[in-house]
């Protein structure tokens, strides 16, 4: 079916095909124009939709955020993009005390149709600034949806749903997958933001990750298969809000969960995931939930990057550790 | 100082006891954390065990040489400082227990531990938890632990409404008892497709069932392979002169084996004659003593209801059982070219005590060999 793409393939197309289906839809941030965006996620957009659909800001998050709101409000759909991870951070204001409150705000009466991409986490030998992982800011902030896509065909379908969210959504792409390609038809078809994705079944464990790390969860299963150790893999992918049905349904199967991100340990995904589990299913579980993480320090040297970073034998050795807990 | 007692753990194995071969620490002697202090010898291995504690050792449970069931007091350890506070395990008790039960004594454990799966499980069988000794890492009650405690579910009535109860026959006992005898036997099979054109061109010419025939050419392949006709005993490989083949008959009653005696030197006709006989005997409950038993092979005519290759089971005395499967056309390959060739199945399953796998398969190749070909069938038959 087609040619494989890459994720910024598909990001790109996703754009393309939101920008030709609704001419309310615009594209802007730092060098997204003329440029193309320094991951090339926006290549050749503003030669085909014109300066006025896609354009290059100042570097001025707080600007771009702000900007999004007002144009929000006149009737239009801003996909922003933040250049880094580490970039986003002097918008913050304008996500918390803005995008994420109009809906309440107005009594539920305006839309804030808004996306802000976030080239985000670790794995690409980054300097400072560009290895954060800033999911818990967002996710922990009411009134925001926080969607995180592994792969190409799923990023491009989560970015199509989130523009076509009435809400404001948070869109984290995994920096170091952008260049692994798949093979397959681009379609919105399939699971909603708020649904989680299984890609392996098993019974004798699970591990729940999202972004960069679900490959990795994959590869970790592939060795515990070999010793005879069966694990479910989930694709959290949805943030907020969390796929509480797939967390629970993998815990009351297997009795067994390990959590799996980038992020540092403290209040992180899997702490969440850990309470939930914790109250969804307490009679079925055989051994504590694991989690494997980044530690918490702020995000290394690319020297200590791998030391950093959740590695498929940290990950299996959780998984057996889970397994033989008793 | 509190005392903590170390119970013998699960190997990890399915298996419940190990023998004490050697202690390396003695009463009153210090351990550091992980030191080994014991060596056991379970049913497959010898191992080491690491203390869990730092401390010093109190009591020794038992003598070297002794055995001890999993789950069974195996060391005392003397640990400092833990009676003044309480670990993580002692907090997590008050919950484990129901209000008001008194507190278990205080020198076997520190509080159950136990997973809430395992927990959830001894609420629904009714297993108190206090009573149950853990035998998973720690000391932790496992699943198992709680089944073993909870006991064997209780049978339903005769007629319940999940399940009948059918009375045991004396039959169904003897085949049960024969099989189980067979499963201790170490036994293998090996199959080889057969090109059944010249089997059925011969048979239609005597117009005889395919087994007979099959009957003859084992008898000739004897000749060549006389272990084929053996038996393992303890005290020798006994090798009988005179072929008595066990031929496998369903009955209404079960797998009856009545036995076609002397094959040797018989024609497939006789023979058939005979198991035409035998077969009907054993269908309407008439077989005389004489007829059953002292077989030295078996064959089982598996394809007679269809199934198209079998691992049958020996027959304890003999060293060979073959089973012939059904006989239906098949895409063969014959010179280079795929052609339909009436063909079957035929497996052999040996006793590997006596027969290595390079025998067994030339013997079965040999009797390929004489099944194959229609001129020497022909000269062996009539």
């Amino acid at each position: 079916v087609g040619e494989p793409v890459t994720l910024v393939g598909a990001l790109n197309a996703a754009l393309r095909d939101a920008l030709a289906e609704d001419d309310r839809v615009l594209v802007f941030g730092e060098d997204v124009g003329r440029m193309g965006g320094v991951f090339r996620v926006t290549e050749g957009l503003q030669e085909a939709f014109g300066r006025d659909r896609v354009f290059d800001t100042p570097i001025s998050e707080a600007g771009i955020a702000g900007a999004a709101v007002g144009l929000a409000l006149a009737g239009w759909k801003s996909v922003v993009e933040m250049q880094f991870d580490g970039f986003s951070y002097p918008a913050l204001d304008q996500v918390i005390s803005h995008w994420a409150k109009y809906r309440t705000r107005t009594r539920g009466r305006v839309d804030l149709p808004l996306v802000m991409r976030i080239p985000s986490f670790g794995g690409i030998r980054g300097k400072e600034h560009h290895g954060e992982s800033p999911e818990t800011y967002y996710a922990h902030t009411a009134g925001l949806k926080v969607v995180v896509a592994s792969t190409p065909l799923d990023a491009y379908a989560l970015l199509r749903l989130a523009i076509r969210d009435p809400d404001p959504v948070i869109f984290l792409e995994p920096k170091s997958r952008y260049w692994t390609k798949e093979r397959g038809d681009l379609t919105v078809e399939g699971p909603p933001i708020g649904r989680a994705r299984e890609l392996r079944a098993g019974t004798d464990c699970a591990i729940l990750a999202y972004g960069a790390m679900v490959t990795r969860a994959l590869e970790a299963a592939d060795a515990l298969a070999a010793e005879g150790t069966e694990v479910r893999v989930v694709d959290l992918r949805s943030l907020a809000p969390l796929d509480l049905d797939a967390i629970g349904a993998a815990a009351r199967d297997t009795g067994r969960v390990v959590v799996v991100h980038e992020a540092p340990l403290t209040l992180g995904v899997g702490a969440e995931v850990a309470a939930r589990v914790m109250e969804g299913a307490f009679d079925y579980l055989r051994a504590p939930v694991a989690r494997v993480t980044g530690w918490d320090v702020p995000y290394p040297p690319a020297s200590l990057e791998d030391r950093y970073l959740p590695s498929v034998d940290r990950i299996a050795d959780a998984v057996r550790r889970t397994v033989s807990y008793g | 100082m509190s005392e903590r007692v170390f119970l013998l753990p699960d190997p990890g194995e399915g298996l419940e006891e190990a023998e004490v071969v050697a202690w390396l620490v003695a009463e009153g002697d210090a351990v550091e954390l992980n030191q080994p202090f014991v060596e056991v010898e379970t049913a497959k291995a010898t191992v080491e065990i690491p203390s869990p504690y730092e401390g010093t050792v109190s009591r020794l449970h038992a003598a070297e040489g002794e055995t001890v069931r999993v789950g069974s007091p195996l060391v005392t350890f003397s640990v400092p400082g833990a009676a003044e506070e309480p670990g993580p395990a002692a907090a997590e008790a008050p919950g484990a227990r129901p209000p008001g039960a008194p507190r278990a004594p205080a020198v076997a454990t520190d509080g159950v531990r136990a997973t809430p799966a395992v927990r959830a499980l001894a609420r629904d069988l009714g297993v108190d938890l206090e009573r149950v000794s853990g035998t998973g890492p720690e000391g932790r009650v496992t699943e198992d632990d709680v089944r073993r405690a909870a006991g064997p579910p209780p049978h339903e009535g005769g007629t319940g409404e999940h399940q009948e109860r059918v009375p045991i026959t004396s039959v169904r006992r003897a085949i049960a008892a024969r099989l189980t005898a067979s499963a201790a036997i170490p036994q293998v099979t090996t199959f080889r497709t057969l090109d059944a054109s010249a089997l059925e061109r011969v048979r239609a010419e005597l117009d005889l069932s395919p087994l007979p025939i099959a009957v003859v050419a084992l008898a000739d392949t004897i000749r060549e392979h006389p272990l084929l006709n053996a038996r393992w005993t303890e005290e020798a490989i006994v090798v009988p002169r005179s072929v008595h083949v066990g031929i496998a008959v369903d009955t209404d009653r079960g797998l009856v084996v009545p036995v076609v005696r002397d094959v040797v030197g018989r024609r497939a006709a006789e023979i058939a004659d005979e198991i035409r006989r035998l077969a009907g005997a054993a269908r309407d409950g008439s077989l005389a003593p004489t007829d059953v038993g002292g077989s030295t092979i078996s064959v089982s005519n598996t394809g007679s209801y269809g199934s198209e290759a079998g691992t049958p089971l020996l027959n304890p005395g003999n060293a060979v059982t073959i089973a012939l499967g059904v006989i239906a056309s098949r895409a063969l390959v014959v010179d280079g070219a795929v052609v339909a060739r009436p063909a079957c199945t035929l497996s052999m399953t040996f006793d590997h005590r006596l027969l290595d796998g390079a025998t067994a398969g030339r013997a079965l190749t040999a009797l390929v060999g004489r099944l194959h070909d229609a001129t020497r069938l022909r000269d062996l038959v009539r």
